[in-house]
């Protein structure tokens, strides 16, 4: 660990870290703990000049609201985590009000380039015994301005009553669905005891239109539950020493969400409980996305985030105040205004910049010493330092960082991005959703594909190749420089990705899929916590691989049972889709050896020895009449994905042979399981038909002689009986 | 050139007035047409602090079987002659049920009335038609009767337990007054399929004829004076303003509006939803902030409860603060009224007639403390919930009605014109 400490005890009035922790009465100054990295590449050719939480926010670094927000709400003492660009953040910090001798909130200023997460700084935490009592955890990217001191009261209320039960309580703000500062990528779905307002379930929706909750959380002690969808989270947590030595003890948290999902499911293991404080008037969110930091940029314009208001001048820099007029419009000291130029509203203008005449600016952000031509329209731009802009463009929800040119003429359409230093123009139009750089994106995958983190060292090598590669005059204009990050053919899954990343899209590519993926487990069997919609997937190869080495080793089928259900165990599925998988899996299985366009005979000649062999297999998973059901459908399924292969009649054939078969199989063992097996299949074929093809399928000749067969063979077996 | 006609035609003696009324009393009645030998009485609601009129009142109600409504609370000194009603004690709880007297619709709207769960004035006239044509296609003439004599009996108990629930709003006055003309015009050889027939046909026509196509025929108007570029300044929740905001913005007309809201109904926000979902840029403001806000508007739109003779335009409490704002500002401000709400009451000042609403509505309770919760223990302390107010002539630029835009003055005119169409 070549983590570097850099403390700033300015401030006498630091206690000495070796007091005996919490005693009763005593009152410990407040801590907190601000992570100042995303760990994840959200804003990223953005963040790989400048580290996100310096980017600037209505003109204010992003940190800086996070640490007002901290000061404002009583903490004494900030512990500042960063990895990315740590020293622009230190150098930052330093010579902020925070680090001014009169601060009331002493910050100390942590960097090591081996944080990989949320999980590496708080094991850092436990393993430097930093804190000493309950503190407030937030990243560097929070706005907020909720007092916390309620909840903090409640916090330590509920921890005095139950000791050391709960662990953290997280803080959400009331704003209902389709709210603007709510992100459609962060919904989150939460079930809580309505009366001890204890956690008893988080979810991300992520768009799902179905849902699942565990049953046990409808079990435990109270009666009244709420199920909420209106809430935001804000990323603000209050957090017992002890959540730093969980995640100390389980090495495999990473996120917040690891967390809260790892205390949930083993609250009964480990005794922990995670409560909510919901806030309905303060202000509290998280600058995600690009779509967030519109969205609060727009809020703290029109002043959603009071007292941290752009005119208030918080940070306390020179010449930084602005004044403050109707229609939410601020200019800062030294703004010249051409003539004919409007300010519609929501207009933020930094010190120092200068517009043209016959301007039209609404619901925008515009930073210190820029220059703006004649004729330029901007609507929800987001301008920072030291931009040049020069007559005749129309920007519309567009990000333009620091350095940044754009020539004549040039439109920017939707959601793009222009980072640092790029030059736009003459007379170009940039379609919505585009993102320019100076660094080039091949030159970032070649370095960076193993860092999921913003803080790869990766600006070092920067712009040898850069400038060796021209600029593409068609993309950037003629005079243009920067490269596109993102170009219209989307082939590339990176770039998809990337492109939601930055304006965390709306898209969600296809949500649809998703909540069908959730649909065949349907109501009936609620008991199972939901699982991972990639899980079963993950669970068939796992099966088919297992199966594969049996054969090849001839391991035997008491083993492959224990392996599978060690499978279901891992992955968390139910009984029933581990038999829909091994059904699967089987019937496939002759695909999988001799590609997909082999005959009916040669599918059934390959397949019944196999069925043979993993007979076992299945009878072990085979037991209840549900199952033999079961099993059965997933069959049909099967067959009928395969109509494009085979005829009908060549199918049924198979399917027939598989019918025997299993029948047969059956009949060895258990002389009683035989009617019921005939049973099955028969009320299978009663059921009703769901699709077109399937009608079809149970109208085929062969099979309805096999019906009749059996219903022959039924009747006179009760006729035996008599 | 609207004055003058005023003027010549319609002329109070002022003389003979201050003959005629009580001196206490200054509310004036006038029945514009025809002489003024015809003195209507004052109503009840309006001298409650007079014993012998309250015990006419409640023999009267005893006699209709229906129950009264009890004063509560301590009254602010200048309003003891008003009633005020508590909305927890609800007229209805003291009906026996099933009550035989009332319908059951009725019974319905005047919980709704009282609750406050149907206001304004547009919507009330509505709901009491409805209610009516209810009444009356239930309704038998009894063998020995005459269907024009005893419906119009029939009605009348059910009119003072509206009344009971809450006083009767001018443009109610004006449709009961309809309704009880038609019925009496029916001819008595008339049978009663026939006549109940032509009665709910009656009813259908004034709400479409007197409110729906008023209000189209005013939003017609109106848009003419909604230019691109205007800030228009609405107050409360008017049914019709909303209306001709709407019609304005769907013709492609470029606007934004204010909506000016206050205490402690908050209709403004249910006018601010309405606009704010057809996609018109809107402000919310609360009446306090009214004098920093006009300063960029550029016409005020005001609905009216009543528009009396005297050309006073009788509206929500707070309008006339408004105009008198917008008069101080150089603002134009227009009011917009269907005809019907035309009242031939005469009144000056907002004490004399008006209504006391709730005072436990201004109770608020504010991160959980509630000021007022005790009121009614400090002896001297009363709540006032003044509902109306009245706005001079002075302030209101122009009338748009269904006739057309007039001036507030000519009122009178109107109400001439009309009652010759009643005749």
């Amino acid at each position: 660990m070549a983590a570097k400490v850099a403390k700033q005890s300015r401030s006498a009035g630091v206690p000495g870290r070796k007091g005996a922790p919490e005693q009763e009465g005593e009152e410990l100054p407040l801590q907190a703990v601000l992570v100042a990295d995303s760990f994840n590449r959200r804003f990223f050719p953005v963040t790989k000049d400048q580290p996100r939480a310096l980017l600037p926010l209505g003109n204010v670094a992003m940190i800086d609201y996070t640490l007002e927000f901290l000061t404002s709400t009583g903490v004494q003492e900030t512990f500042v985590f960063c990895c990315w660009m740590a020293s622009k953040i230190k150098d930052h910090l330093l010579k902020s009000k925070w680090c001014r001798p009169t601060s009331p909130n002493t910050v100390h200023i942590i960097t090591s380039d081996l944080y990989r997460s949320l999980g590496d700084v708080l094991r850092d935490v436990d393993a430097k015994s930093l804190l000493r009592s309950d503190f407030v955890l937030v990243y560097g990217d929070v706005v907020s301005n909720i007092d916390v001191s309620q909840a903090l009261q409640e916090h330590r209320h509920r921890r005095k009553m139950e000791k050391n039960i709960s662990v953290m309580t997280m803080i959400f703000k009331e704003s209902s669905p389709g709210h603007r500062s709510r992100c459609e990528e962060d919904d989150i779905i939460v079930a809580t005891d309505s009366r001890s307002q204890q956690i008893l379930h988080y979810q991300k929706t992520q768009g799902l239109k179905k849902l699942q909750f565990p049953m046990n959380i409808f079990h435990s002690g109270s009666n009244e539950f709420e199920i909420r969808h209106d809430l935001l989270d804000c990323h603000i947590s209050i957090c017992s020493p002890q959540v730093a030595e969980l995640f100390t003890d389980n090495f495999d948290y990473q996120t917040r969400n690891d967390f809260v999902r790892g205390i949930l499911v083993n609250e009964e293991i480990l005794g922990n409980q995670i409560h909510m404080h919901v806030t309905k008037d303060g202000y509290g969110a998280r600058v995600s996305n690009l779509l967030m930091y519109d969205a609060v940029s727009s809020d703290l314009v029109r002043r959603w985030v009071y007292p941290l208001t752009p005119e208030a001048n918080f940070t306390d820099q020179e010449g930084r105040g602005c004044t403050y007029s109707r229609h939410n419009v601020y200019r800062g000291p030294g703004v010249t205004l051409g003539h004919g130029s409007q300010m519609e509203e929501n207009v933020l203008i930094g010190s120092g910049t200068s517009i043209g005449a016959n301007c039209c600016i609404s619901n925008s952000v515009i930073g210190n010493n820029c220059t703006i031509g004649d004729k330029v329209i901007l609507d929800h731009a987001y301008i920072w330092n030291d931009v040049h802009i020069s007559s005749n463009v129309t920007i519309s929800q567009t990000v333009v960082c620091d350095r940044a040119e754009v020539k004549e003429g040039v439109t920017l359409n939707k959601q793009c991005v222009l980072a640092f230093n790029v030059v736009i123009g003459p007379n170009v139009s940039l379609p919505g959703g585009t993102v320019i750089s100076m660094h080039h994106p091949e030159e970032e995958e070649e370095d960076d594909d193993e860092f999921l983190s913003d803080d790869a060292e990766v600006g070092q090598t920067k712009d040898k190749k850069g400038k060796q590669k021209m600029f593409n005059p068609a993309e950037v204009g003629a005079e243009g420089k920067g490269y596109v990050w993102k170009a219209s053919s989307l082939d590339d899954t990176e770039d998809e990705e990337l492109t939601q990343c930055l304006w965390g899209l709306v898209l969600n590519p296809d949500p649809e899929s998703d909540s069908e993926d959730s649909e065949p487990e349907g109501p009936d069997d609620p008991v199972i916590p939901s699982p991972e919609m990639d899980d079963v997937k993950v669970v068939q190869m796992e099966v088919l691989g297992t199966l594969q080495r049996g054969l090849e080793e001839n391991i035997s089928c008491d083993n492959l049972v224990l392996e599978i259900n060690s499978l279901k165990y891992a992955y968390n599925v139910t009984l029933k889709e581990v038999m829909q998988i091994l059904t699967r899996v089987v019937l496939e299985y002759p695909f999988q050896q001799q590609g997909s366009l082999i005959t009916a005979s040669q599918y059934v000649a390959l397949l019944v020895p196999l069925l043979k062999i993993w007979s076992p297999v299945f009878k072990n998973y085979v037991k209840r009449a549900q199952d033999q059901l079961d099993c059965l459908s997933a069959f049909e399924e099967h067959f009928l994905e395969q109509e494009n292969h085979w005829a009908a009649m060549v199918k049924v054939k198979a399917l027939t042979m598989v019918f025997f078969f299993l029948l047969h199989q059956v009949l060895k063992e258990m002389y009683d399981l035989e009617i019921l097996e005939e049973e099955m299949i028969l009320r299978w074929f009663s059921l009703e038909p769901s699709t077109n093809q399937s009608r079809k399928l149970r109208k085929n000749q062969g099979l309805q002689k096999l019906i009749q067969w059996f219903e022959e063979a039924e009747e006179s077996s009760e006729e035996d009986e008599e | 050139m609207a004055d003058d006609v005023t003027g010549s035609h319609v002329t109070i003696p002022h003389g003979q007035k201050s003959k005629t009324f009580k001196s206490t009393s200054e509310a004036v009645v006038v029945n514009t047409h025809t002489v003024f030998s015809v003195v209507k009485r004052l109503p009840e609601h309006i001298q409650v602090d007079d014993p012998d009129v309250l015990k006419k009142l409640a023999k009267k109600l005893e006699r209709q079987q229906i129950p009264r409504r009890l004063d509560y609370g301590y009254k602010v000194s200048l309003f003891s002659h008003l009633l005020q009603y508590s909305r927890k004690a609800p007229l209805t709880q003291q009906l026996s049920i099933p009550s035989a007297v009332i319908h059951p619709a009725i019974v319905r709207l005047g919980l709704q009335y009282s609750q406050g769960i149907v206001a304004g004035s547009n919507a009330r006239s509505i709901a009491l038609l409805h209610a009516f044509k209810q009444v009356i296609s239930d309704y038998t003439t009894p063998s020995n009767e005459e269907l024009s004599r005893d419906l119009v009996n029939k009605l009348k108990p059910y009119i003072s337990f509206l009344n009971q629930c809450r006083p009767l709003s001018a443009s109610m006055g004006n449709a009961i007054k309809y309704i009880k003309k038609e019925i009496s015009n029916i001819p008595s050889q008339f049978k009663e399929d026939d006549a109940k027939k032509k009665l709910l046909n009656c009813i259908e026509c004034f709400i479409e004829e007197k409110i729906v196509l008023a209000a189209k025929a005013i939003a017609k108007s109106s848009i003419e004076k909604i230019n691109d570029g205007d800030v228009i300044l609405v107050y409360g929740c008017s049914s019709l303003v909303n209306h001709i905001l709407c019609e304005a913005f769907e013709k492609g007309r470029k606007f934004r509006v204010i909506v000016v809201d206050s205490r402690p109904r908050l209709e403004g926000r249910e006018a601010l939803r309405r606009l704010v979902q057809k996609g018109i840029s809107c402000t919310y403001v609360l009446i306090s902030a009214v004098s920093y806000i006009l300063p960029e508007v550029s016409k005020v739109f005001l609905g009216a409860h009543a528009l009396l003779a005297n050309g006073y335009v009788m509206s929500r409490v707070g309008t006339s603060q408004i105009a008198l704002v917008a008069k101080a500002f150089n603002v134009p401000v227009l009011v917009c009224c269907e005809t019907y709400k035309f009242c031939e009451r005469v009144q000056t000042d907002s004490f004399v007639s008006n209504e006391l609403d709730d005072p436990d509505d201004l109770i608020v309770t504010r991160k959980g403390e509630t000021q007022l919760k005790d009121w009614q223990q400090v002896p001297r302390l009363g709540l006032l919930n003044l509902v109306y107010d009245v706005t001079p002539p002075d302030f209101v630029d122009l009338v748009i009605t269904d006739l057309g835009m007039i001036p507030c003055t000519s009122v009178p005119v109107v109400l001439r014109v009309k009652n010759v169409d009643l005749l």
